[in-house]
């Protein structure tokens, strides 16, 4: 599991830990059963604060992405497997927003995601 | 002409894998010589009757076979691992203590006898000199190979068409997984249940027994792996081997790719003259292209994106380092 973080940006480090474990998700790089790494490993690794790490991990528990025990790896929960999933949806509504932002029709907008799709 | 890494200390490794065959003959043949004329009539050694006991000379030339088996071997792995350095190491380390403890064994089987007229038990004391023995020859062995020469320095960022994770100089980035390899799980077992075998037998010869159960124990010991790539190198850590763990500085990284599959067969800390690391199955792979020589290899889902993060930390360091050589 791939994990950047960038410490100018303005988005908090915890939060920027948490979209890293999300996106692998969304990309069907990690799956339910899987280990994150643990969070003093991150941290040594990142230079960051280890509580930074787990506050991250710990978004990620309070969403049901992640299970967390005591003494015991963090893991990724079954609720992963929508996740995917979800992300296209998500994705998809943000293009509704902008189709209709832009004043384009329907059919003009299925068409974009047609042609999208089919050069891939 | 090419760069052969393993050219330094290669003769000395060598001797010290090839003597222990020679000692396994050697040391029955001196001692049976010097002490000849206080020995008894025939070869009362351990496991023989007394009435099927063959001659002093008999047995001096019985251990010619297992000793040309043992230095054929060595012989042929040596040739094998004729550039890597790391793998002569070892050898040199398992002859020593397999060489140097058979023939203390049959140096005691001498010396016990010396002054009797007929089969004397074998003393007590004798396997845990043998093991000391065999301990010590294996220190000695490692430590005697000598440092091993360190492996050129890479400076050429990835080649064109190589997957590389575009870093900003102010992005820190760590990749890391973990893999359990059910197949060395279950090798480790075959070579346990191997040893149990071996001793259930009955064997007086605790060498066979113990070279089955430490290659299951390590075996076993492997199986759990981690790996971490961080602007540290690649790091490979066996929690289960009590954390031991090997880093792969970026210097000795040609670049990064990943492979859809790869065998792993044989693969392990030390690995073979196909490579290192840990392949825990069919399915994607990290393959390091390490200055040594030999790849180093490791199965992950994401092997892709590991494969990225290495060419992108190597590209971020290199081009660094042009940048202050041109200033």
């Amino acid at each position: 599991m791939l994990i950047v973080v960038d410490p100018s940006s303005a988005l908090p480090l915890a939060d920027q830990v948490a979209d890293c474990v999300r996106a692998a998700v969304a990309r069907g790089d990690a799956v339910p059963g899987d280990r994150l790494p643990p969070a003093r490993t991150v941290a040594a690794a990142l230079g960051i604060n280890l509580h930074t790490v787990l506050r991250g991990y710990q978004r990620l528990r309070d969403e049901g992405l992640v299970e967390l025990r005591r003494g015991r790896s963090a893991t990724i929960t079954d609720a992963a497997a929508d996740w995917p999933r979800r992300g296209l949806v998500e994705a998809a509504e943000e293009f509704a927003a902008a189709v209709r932002r832009l004043g384009v029709s329907d059919e003009e907008a299925v068409d974009t995601v047609r042609s999208a799709l089919s050069s891939r | 002409m090419s760069h052969d890494p393993a050219r330094s200390g290669r003769t000395r490794r060598l001797v010290l894998t090839l003597a222990p065959p020679v000692l396994m003959v050697l040391v029955p043949l001196v001692l049976v010589a010097g002490f000849g004329g206080r020995l008894p009539a025939r070869a009362f050694v351990e496991g023989a009757s007394p009435q099927y006991a063959s001659t002093w000379s008999r047995w001096v030339g019985m251990h010619l076979y297992p000793a040309v088996l043992f230095g054929g071997s060595w012989a042929v792995f040596f040739h094998r691992y004729w550039n890597w350095p790391e793998l002569q190491r070892l050898l040199a380390t398992l002859s020593m203590a397999f060489g140097v403890s058979l023939a203390v064994t049959e140096g005691i089987h001498v010396l016990t006898l010396v002054g009797a007229h007929g089969p004397v038990p074998t003393p007590g004391w004798a396997v845990p000199a043998e093991v000391t023995a065999a301990a010590g020859a294996a220190l000695a062995g490692w430590r005697l190979s000598g440092p091993l020469p360190p492996p050129p320095e890479a400076g050429a960022a990835p080649p064109p068409g190589a997957p590389v994770l575009s870093l900003a100089p102010g992005l820190r980035a760590v990749y890391a997984a973990s893999t359990l390899s059910r197949r060395r799980l279950l090798y480790g077992l075959a070579w346990l249940a191997l040893a149990g075998l071996q001793a259930a037998g009955g064997s007086s010869v605790w060498q066979g027994a113990t070279f089955f159960a430490v290659a299951g124990v390590a075996e076993v010991l492997q199986a759990r792996t981690r790996l971490r790539i961080d602007a540290g190198g690649v790091e490979v850590a066996l929690p289960w081997f009590g954390g031991l763990r090997r880093i792969v500085p970026f210097t000795a990284v040609a670049y990064a790719e990943a492979l859809p599959a790869a065998s792993g067969r044989g693969l392990g800390l030390f690995g073979s003259s196909r490579g290192w690391g840990f392949v825990s199955g069919p399915g994607p792979v990290l393959a390091l292209k390490l200055t040594e020589g030999r790849p180093f290899l490791y199965s992950t889902r994401d092997a892709g994106t590991a494969a990225a993060l290495v060419n992108g930390m190597l590209s971020r360091i290199r081009e660094d380092a042009g940048r202050a050589d041109r200033r």
